[in-house]
């Protein structure tokens, strides 16, 4: 897809909270082996995806200085909205002051809810509708205690401020490929606290099929190769699965490192590819390319080509992520659990 | 409070937002319409979200509705513009006077297990 009027990103903002647990903490409580990661952050007892959003929505419009009565959008995507019935969005139009007359949505798409987010403010800016609209991917992801998400469900989201082009933006959008089909690698039925996963399944015709469809569906459409990007993003549910997709389409380690944060933060869900593109955008310079490609589970990816303008030096996020994730304290598991409202008193 | 005035004083809560005497400049957290120094009027004032504590203890004695997760530490913290205001601190282990907080955004607390969920201003060391 491309835009019928040219739109990009205003301005970013990200959000990690400050607690970590180590996987070897997990696997040795469990006496398994596994670490997937290096560690995961999870959410202090006072936080959930609505304050996430909004930290990360706060950082956006401060380091770009947006003019916030232009916003005339804000969609939340996340698959740990802490309410089920009343709109998180609502409360960000009214604590960031935004103007009442605004559209606002709660998304859900398992992981790929914030870059759906995304391309709904794209439209809504392209077609002129709106000025400027916030699309934020966010997430306290939940893992089961002892399942395998519990080793990389994490906390953390980002958000992207939309505008059109001559309204200065520090990236362009060039075009947009997104590739969805019935999957059911991953879910979480209404009223469940965890997600179910079907394991093995969850790799190749789920991750993998649908981030190479979405992938190459844009490069066939529009032309692109993997030497035209400086750097690409990709879903990071974990370290394995993003290092070999990009490996499959011809991507080299250096083009997804700086986005590459599942290691020590663990994988955002909602916020995951969007943390990583915040990250991206910490080290770009202007001219850049850069190839975002999301994946929720359901299943389907979107993929998206920004072009770095000469206002990234201007509208970088402060801190950067990097300094987010030094600032990170380690946790044990009972206040994990404790934090995590696992334990009942 | 209330049900009913947590959502009258929300606005307050979520952007700190006190108010400022139109006759004698005295600033009130949360808001008030007459000035408890001089009766004057008292206009909205945005509160700097920035500041550094001054004070600060450790509740342990704790309402049930704070009670969910142990003690927390509350502080007397001095705003950029010389405002004084209590407030409950989070992300902070060992707070300090001195040091710099910054207001943000967290549940402050719940009505139970099914109950809504109020949010206010909570400061927490200046990320950067």
């Amino acid at each position: 897809m491309k835009p019928g009027n040219d739109v990009g990103i205003y301005g970013y903002g990200a959000y990690i909270p400050r607690y970590f647990i180590e996987n070897k903490i997990i696997s040795s409580l469990w006496k398994r082996d596994a670490q997937p990661i290096q560690s995961k952050s999870f959410p202090n007892y006072d936080e959930d995806t609505i304050t996430i959003s909004y930290e990360a929505a706060l950082r956006a419009i401060e380091s770009s200085k947006a003019p916030i009565e232009k916003i005339g959008a804000i969609f939340i995507g996340s698959e740990s909205k802490p309410y089920a019935v009343k709109p998180s969005g609502t409360v960000l139009v009214d604590a960031l002051g935004l103007p009442r007359s605004i559209l606002s949505a709660d998304y859900e798409f398992a992981c790929k809810a914030g870059t759906e987010a995304m391309q709904t403010v794209f439209g809504l800016v392209s077609s002129g509708m709106i000025e400027m609209g916030i699309a934020i991917g966010a997430d306290t992801a939940q893992g089961r205690p002892g399942d395998e998400l519990e080793y990389t469900a994490a906390a953390g989201g980002a958000a992207y401020i939309i505008s059109r082009v001559d309204m200065g933006v520090l990236a362009r959008l060039e075009a947009s490929y997104s590739y969805v089909s019935d999957t059911p690698d991953f879910w979480r039925r209404s009223g469940e606290d965890y997600p179910r996963h079907l394991y093995r399944f969850t790799g190749e015709p789920a991750y993998f099929h649908h981030i190479m469809s979405s992938v190459k569906g844009l490069f066939e459409k529009y032309g692109y190769q993997p030497s035209d990007f400086a750097y690409a993003v990709f879903h990071q549910p974990n370290y394995k699965f993003p290092t070999r997709v990009a490996a499959k389409l011809g991507f080299t380690r250096e083009q997804i490192k700086p986005g590459l944060v599942v290691p020590l933060v663990g994988n955002t869900y909602s916020g995951s590819s969007l943390l990583g593109l915040a990250a991206t955008l910490d080290v770009a310079k202007p001219g850049d390319k850069i190839l975002l490609a999301s994946f929720g589970s359901g299943a389907g990816s979107d993929a998206m080509v920004f072009e770095v303008t000469e206002l990234i030096e201007e509208r970088r996020m402060v801190p950067p992520v990097s300094k987010m994730i030094s600032r990170m304290s380690p946790g044990d598991y009972s206040t994990y659990a404790l934090y995590r409202d696992m334990l009942k008193r | 409070m209330t049900e009913i005035s947590d959502w009258i004083y929300r606005i307050s809560r979520y952007r700190l937002i006190g108010s400022k005497c139109v006759e004698c400049g005295e600033v009130a957290y949360p808001p008030r319409l007459t000035c408890y120094k001089c009766g004057g009027k008292m206009a909205d004032y945005q509160l700097p979200r920035r500041g550094k504590i001054l004070y600060y203890t450790v509740v342990k004695s704790l309402p049930e509705r704070y009670n969910r997760y142990g003690a927390y530490p509350v502080a007397i913290v001095e705003l950029e513009d010389g405002t004084r205001i209590f407030g409950l601190l989070t992300d902070v282990d060992n707070p300090e006077k001195g040091m710099e907080v910054e207001a943000v955004l967290r549940k402050l607390y719940t009505y139970g297990e099914h109950g809504k969920i109020i949010y206010g201003v909570k400061f927490r060391p200046v990320l950067g």
